[in-house]
């Protein structure tokens, strides 16, 4: 009872003082400000194609009208003296134009700026998020409150669904809460600690270039082949980009191999509100982290399928996954490291950031799934894609999206190597899944 | 599958001296003989039990006809500078009565002898082997034929099969080669550092007792049983180990369990004839270890079945499997390593075997599969029987092997307590799995009864 009480305690996460109310950063968006600059800026995105060009005025008026529903949202980022933290901004968000270069150029450590924007171009809608407010959870469910307003404003009139918001609605307290803290559990062990991963070598792009790969794939395809093999469709891009970085892997002398990391770790978030019943429209998603090690000889595609498999298949979320929960809230909660200045805070970070998350990941696949919206819209939808945040040391981070009858693969990447992509989505195609490449930039692979 | 000539020379275990020709030990079997004694026999044993008396004579008669065939068995264990050798034997070898437990009564190290005895009593022949001679599959293949050879004076000739060997033949110089020598890879890494284990607590029976309880399944049930979680019987059975130990640890208080290890880790042999060709006789066997964290539990049976299935089918690979012999067979070959004199080597060899062997286990389950036999031998012999070897730390452990449409799984015990057998069987019968249970013991205790399922489980 004690430790549930001081769970809720830790879980509320608005504070409120002389000079106002305040937020708490959740225990996940606490090392983003930390870890992020304007090129790794910890942004992910959500984009939707309509069917006809955007109508900005409808936009604009949608946002305004949205965003007293999302108070937790309309904040931006302070430097406290112990933490960072969220303070109420009395501003009105408005759309900004989209750019080439997506989730670029932003520092989320300025002041009197939202830690996300909404930009439109042409027939484009898009979300950019910091992770310091949310993940892909609370922001879709932002993201398509949004669309609805703005097909309102268009005179096109929706069904209400639990995952879209009503603008006059009032915010339930549970959707800013710390979930993390809330089903914290002090007895859980912190996971095993990992081996480092193996990473590609290649120059970054010029400052602020980020380049995405899209792949279009057939659903029914995709799902057909991942049966063959009897994985999942997440499970089946997971080794396909295992297979692209070992075969990277063998491409480089031994003096390279040797000073490489051994593993191929791929980082798969959960969404933790299918396990824990919380409203939260933070942070609450955990990591699957399944890994090949790459000396052990070349395997074959099927073989690293399995592995994959058998790997995230034996870590059962609601067991080996909450540990991650009891390593990060326990150390957070620890009294002499609550008392250490921010500054000095920071340099632990970094430290802990680099040896226990970082570097041991080659990359990561987020797959959002299938997509819903309420009808009509999804009819004048054609395309919603997800982007993962930049890193300027993991290649191969792959957002995917099901949306009608297609996947949108989408791999963002701050590396002028486009191996891991082309081998990843030549893998797919050889599997026999059509794959249709788009990219953002120019001589596309 | 790199077979160099430094492999093949490593391979090697039959010199010559001026004294006669002698065996190294292969890559297992060096480090046992500095971790066995009289109650770390090493001894394991295959036993065959008939329908119809034994007949003595002719079961002696029988081993002497077929002792030329096993020249590498017929030897002594003798301290080197470097090294324990084998030095072939010039008694011949004798049955002996079955009498008290088995597997015990044997310091490999001291004794003057063969390493492997043949017993008989009633109807029973049992064969029990020392681990630093060979591992299950030699001792089966010897066992077999000397039922074969003792069958065949009795006038009943068997059909030939590739596991019964023909006295009077010359025996393969594959059979005693140093397999885990002849596969190894260089610069293959190591097996990755593992957590110790949990072991249930109980204080050891008197020396010399080695409790022996077997529970009889339906085989049909039990793979039907298996299947329809999508896992094998082995990993069924595994399952309902750790489900054991899972309940043992959570009946111990908080504090005691905050003390203890909180792994439940069951090593599960693996044959690598299957991986790698060898006729090899000598061990050639190396292991996995499934382990489920129990601090993370308590686990439903179902969740471990699941957990173990894919646990097992990460660690059942070739290339992960070939990682210990890149290390056990790559320390052997350390100059460094081979110039220590032997009074040393035994020292390092029984910390390294807590260490990175007995210390990561908590119970051992090894399954030999189904027994097959040339007719018409199969309709004279009525059951298989197979005990693992005791072991100073690992007091309690599990042998299966399943034989006209029976699974037996055998426990050996050294421990007082029957809690890890109640527990199996009694979580095996909750999912309607009921096993006849037969126990033999010298303990004068009270007999063994099957307990409600529900208290089984965990708290």
């Amino acid at each position: 009872m004690e430790a549930e009480k001081l769970n809720q305690k830790y879980a509320n996460a608005a504070r409120s003082d002389e000079f106002g109310p305040w937020y708490v950063l959740d225990n996940a968006a606490m090392i983003f400000p930390v870890m992020s600059d304007r090129a790794a800026t910890y942004m992910f995105r959500l984009a939707a194609t309509l069917d006809e060009p955007v109508h900005l005025p409808s936009l604009s008026a949608a946002l305004a009208r949205i965003a007293p529903r999302f108070p937790y949202y309309m904040v931006d980022l302070h430097r406290g003296f112990f933490w960072n933290y969220l303070q109420p901004l009395d501003k009105v968000p408005v759309p900004v134009s989209d750019h080439r270069y997506p989730v670029q150029d932003f520092d989320v450590r300025k002041r009197g700026q939202f830690p996300f924007r909404v930009r439109a171009r042409g027939r484009r809608i898009a979300l950019e998020m910091h992770h310091v407010l949310s993940d892909g959870g609370g922001a879709l469910i932002f993201f398509k409150t949004l669309l609805a307003q703005y097909f309102r404003y268009r005179g096109i009139e929706s069904e209400p669904a639990p995952d879209v918001f009503d603008p006059d609605g009032t915010p339930h307290p549970e959707e800013y809460e710390d979930a993390y803290n809330r089903f914290f559990r002090s007895e859980l062990p912190a996971p095993e600690p990992r081996p480092h991963a193996f990473r590609i070598v290649s120059p970054l792009l010029p400052p602020y270039q980020f380049r995405v790969i899209t792949g279009i794939l057939p659903v029914d395809k995709v799902k057909e082949v991942s049966k063959s093999f009897g994985v999942t469709v997440t499970e089946l891009f997971c080794a396909a980009i295992m297979d692209a970085l070992q075969e990277i892997r063998a491409s480089y002398p031994a003096w390279m191999r040797r000073k490489s990391g051994p593993m191929a770790t791929l980082e798969v978030p959960i969404n933790m509100r299918k396990i824990y019943p919380t409203r939260t429209m933070r942070n609450f998603s955990l990591y699957f982290m399944p890994s090949v090690d790459l000396r052990l000889g070349h395997y074959d595609f099927g073989e690293i399928a399995e592995l994959v498999h058998h790997r995230i298949k034996s870590e059962s979320p609601d067991r080996e996954i909450p540990r991650q929960i009891a390593r990060n809230v326990g150390i957070s909660r620890k009294q002499y490291v609550r008392i250490l200045p921010l500054g000095i805070k920071e340099i632990f970070m970094r430290l802990f950031y680099n040896s226990m998350g970082k570097n041991f990941l080659s990359g990561g696949v987020s797959n959002l799934g299938l997509l819903t919206l309420p009808e009509p819209l999804s009819s004048h939808v054609t395309r919603l894609e997800c982007l993962m945040p930049p890193s300027k040391v993991t290649c191969g981070n792959l957002g995917a999206v099901t949306w009608g009858d297609k996947i949108y693969a989408n791999f963002g990447s701050l590396m002028k190597s486009r191996e891991v992509e082309r081998l990843t989505f030549k893998r797919l195609s050889s599997l026999g899944i059509p794959v249709r490449i788009e990219c953002n930039m120019e001589d596309p692979v | 599958m790199a077979t160099n000539v430094a492999n093949l020379k490593m391979a090697r275990t039959l010199f010559h001296s001026s004294a006669g020709g002698y065996y190294m030990l292969d890559n297992a079997a060096i480090i046992m003989p500095a971790i066995s004694d009289l109650v770390a026999t090493s001894l394991f044993r295959i036993a065959l039990v008939l329908d119809r008396p034994v007949n003595l004579p002719v079961l002696q008669r029988a081993l002497s006809n077929i002792a030329p065939r096993f020249p590498y068995f017929m030897v002594e264990l003798r301290p080197g500078f470097f090294w324990y050798y084998f030095q072939p034997s010039r008694r011949p070898p004798a049955v002996i009565a079955d009498l008290g437990s088995p597997c015990q009564g044997l310091n490999p190290r001291r004794a003057k002898g063969h390493l492997f005895r043949v017993r008989a009593r009633g109807s029973r022949i049992a064969c029990e082997f020392s681990h630093i001679l060979a591992d299950g599959y030699g001792g089966l293949i010897f066992a077999k034929t000397l039922l074969a050879e003792y069958f065949r004076l009795q006038g009943v000739v068997s059909e030939p099969a590739p596991d019964v060997f023909l006295p009077g033949t010359e025996p393969n110089p594959h059979e005693w080669e140093d397999a885990y020598h002849r596969y190894f890879r260089e610069n293959w890494p190591h097996p990755d550092p593992r957590p110790r284990a949990f072991r249930p607590p109980s204080p050891a029976l008197p020396l010399g007792q080695y409790r022996i309880l077997t529970g009889v399944f339906d085989l049909a049930a039990v793979r039907q049983a298996a299947q329809s979680r999508g896992a094998t019987v082995t990993e069924l059975l595994t399952a309902a180990l750790i489900f054991a130990y899972q309940g043992i640890w959570e009946s111990l208080p908080p504090r005691a369990r905050r003390r203890r290890e909180c792994m439940a880790a069951v090593e599960i042999p693996v044959n690598m004839r299957r991986f790698y060709p060898s006729r090899t006789l000598r061990n050639f066997t190396l292991f996995i270890l499934p382990a489920v964290d129990l601090r993370l539990g308590p686990y439903t049976f179902e969740e471990l079945v699941r957990i173990v299935h894919h646990r097992v089918a990460l660690e059942n690979e070739e290339r992960e499997i070939a990682r210990q012999i890149s290390r056990n067979a790559g320390g052997g070959r350390k100059l460094m390593v081979r110039l220590v004199p032997l009074f040393l080597k035994n020292f390092f060899a029984r910390l390294l075997y807590d260490s990175l062997g007995e210390g990561l286990i908590t119970g051992l389950l090894t399954n030999l599969g189904p027994m097959t036999l040339p007719s018409p031998l199969d309709e004279r012999v009525r059951r298989f029987e197979f005990i693992p070897a005791p072991s100073r730390s690992l007091k309690t452990n599990a042998a299966v092997c399943s034989w006209k449409g029976e699974l037996h799984v055998t426990f050996a015990s050294r421990a007082r307590s029957r809690e890890v057998e109640r527990r199996f069987f009694s979580v095996l019968s909750s999912i309607n799995l009921r096993a006849r249970i037969e126990c033999e013991s010298d303990e004068q205790a009270a007999p063994f009864r099957e307990a409600n399922p529900l208290s089984g489980g965990p708290r």
